[in-house]
């Protein structure tokens, strides 16, 4: 296990520099830079531009430098745990992002528990009641999940909530712990809000993992061990848990890698809706003005969670499911 | 008796790998400041990758003793001095009360990758690579001794002993 583990790491750390490379690179692609943007916007506006003050600010940022110097200069800066300066904020993306890195990964990770909770037992009840009344109430209610966009979904119960309790449910805290100190209080307010945007986000992965698991378990429960199984007098339950369940949790595991950034990337229009102190909207707005350190830090923490996503999961698989795969493998 | 040592090029690939870790994580610590946290983060990897290599040398050195009687493992291969957990390890056919055989692949679709032999006797472990030459003779003796003991194998490890064309008749082995 440990050669695999350090395989894997190899694996991850070059992997995460070339995603960093790349993501440089693509902040860099629009022609110009923040600076000229903003001169750009001046000179629309009919206001003055001080050209000696953008010379300036252009040397401060290091933004005249090679590219490779400003992109050595910015990975070197996130190994330290520094993210680069905001030209819109004017402050350090630091301070700019503040708690919204790790409210999103709350918002995620609550995402990824809630999904799996709902969608395992009526997956598993929907698989082994293929057909009855309860698998097509189920089913049917499964296809509206995939079917409704999150941010309608958002949307309809921002409306319901008004109107039926005269209340909004946008937020990830109440208004007066914006802003303050982590606390207690501040804690179970987030916990508070926390469930409506993870239903509102979790909707359609549970869906569709709902869809996913049942029709993986009716594949294993065909098969003719499980037959054999159930003709030898194997009690159901045993007979469900020993095997078929294992063997379709793989794709639950699978999942992980890609699930987060899904999620991330998933939740940006519900971030706006339900007015979410998330990264979504701040990155939509980076990417706009070309404030390239923090679109950039926000799109490394993305790629970080899908690698640190993939990584648990291949361990995972190792773990639960190290078989080989008979056609055509290699074993050295 | 045969004697079985693990293949060198693999060895010395496995080496490689411990230091690009170590150089990849362990260089970039030097060049931090007082980043505590990518400190605790880059250090806890870069000892992964020290444990690594130390067992690298060590299977580097290791002879795997073969006989009618049971498997032994010499992590210094013959050499004098002795330092805890480096002992040599026997364990016989006959006491052989675990067998587990795992299959590990970097590829998503498993179409490559290194087997895991791992034996017990109650008391002592033995964990073997698929680089060690003549793993094959090793795996086969061992799902013979499981059998002979009615030792209890995992699905997965039946299924990887008929990935090496190793197949437990049915109704053994359970």
């Amino acid at each position: 296990m440990l050669r695999y583990i350090v395989h894997r790491f190899l694996v991850m750390i070059p992997t995460l520099l070339a995603i960093s490379f790349i993501v440089f690179v693509i902040i860099q692609l629009p022609p110009g830079d923040y600076l000229e943007s903003y001169v750009a916007e001046l000179q629309a506006r009919g206001e003055g531009v001080d050209f000696d003050k953008v010379a300036f600010l252009r040397e401060q940022y290091g933004l005249d430098q090679p590219f490779m110097v400003q992109y050595a200069k910015w990975v070197f800066g996130l190994l330290q745990g520094d993210l680069g300066y905001s030209f819109e904020f004017n402050l350090p993306v630091n301070a700019v992002v503040g708690d919204r890195l790790w409210l999103t990964a709350l918002v995620s990770f609550a995402t990824i528990i809630f999904t799996w909770i709902v969608a395992f037992p009526i997956g598993v009840y929907s698989a082994t009641h293929q057909y009855s009344a309860a698998d097509h109430s189920l089913t049917f209610i499964g296809f509206l999940g995939l079917a409704t966009p999150n941010f309608l979904l958002a949307l309809v119960l921002l409306y319901l909530a008004n109107v039926w309790f005269g209340t909004s449910i946008g937020g990830l805290m109440d208004e007066r712990f914006i802003d303050q100190p982590w606390t207690m209080e501040k804690m179970m307010s987030i916990l508070a809000h926390l469930w409506i945007p993870v239903i509102v986000i979790g909707t359609s992965g549970t869906a569709g993992m709902i869809r996913r698991l049942r029709a993986n378990l009716l594949d294993e429960l065909q098969k003719q061990y499980v037959v054999t199984g159930r003709a030898k007098g194997l009690p159901p339950f045993k007979l469900l848990v020993k095997y078929p369940l294992r063997m379709s949790l793989n794709p639950f595991i699978a999942d992980i890698g890609s699930l987060l950034p899904e999620i991330i990337s998933g939740a940006a229009i519900v971030s706006v809706v339900l007015s979410l102190p998330t990264t979504g909207p701040m990155l939509l707005d980076a990417l706009r003005s070309q404030d390239m350190y923090l679109a950039g830090s926000f799109l490394m923490f993305m790629a970080l969670l899908t690698v640190l996503g993939v990584l648990v999961s291949d361990l995972l698989l190792a773990v639960l499911d190290p078989r080989i795969r008979l056609e055509g493998s290699a074993v050295k | 008796m045969n004697v079985h040592r693990y293949d060198k090029h693999s060895v010395r690939a496995d080496l490689r790998r411990a230091a690009m870790g170590l150089l990849l994580t362990a260089g970039p610590m030097l060049l931090l400041g007082d980043s505590t946290v990518a400190l605790v983060i880059l250090g806890v990897l870069a000892l992964l990758f020290l444990a690594f290599g130390l067992r690298t040398i060590l299977r580097g050195m290791m002879l795997v003793h073969v006989t009618e009687h049971g498997l032994s493992s010499d992590p210094l291969g013959g050499r004098k001095g002795s330092l805890p957990g480096l002992a040599p390890r026997t364990i016989a056919w006959r006491d052989i009360r675990k067998v587990g055989l795992r299959f590990f692949s970097l590829k998503r679709d498993r179409s490559e990758g290194w087997m895991e032999l791992s034996l017990g006797d109650g008391h002592r472990s033995l964990r073997l690579d698929s680089t060690l030459d003549g793993f094959k003779d090793i795996v086969v003796r061992a799902a013979e001794a499981a059998r002979a003991n009615n030792v209890a194998l995992s699905d997965s490890t039946k299924a990887n002993l008929s990935g090496l064309g190793i197949h437990i008749p049915a109704g053994d082995a359970a």
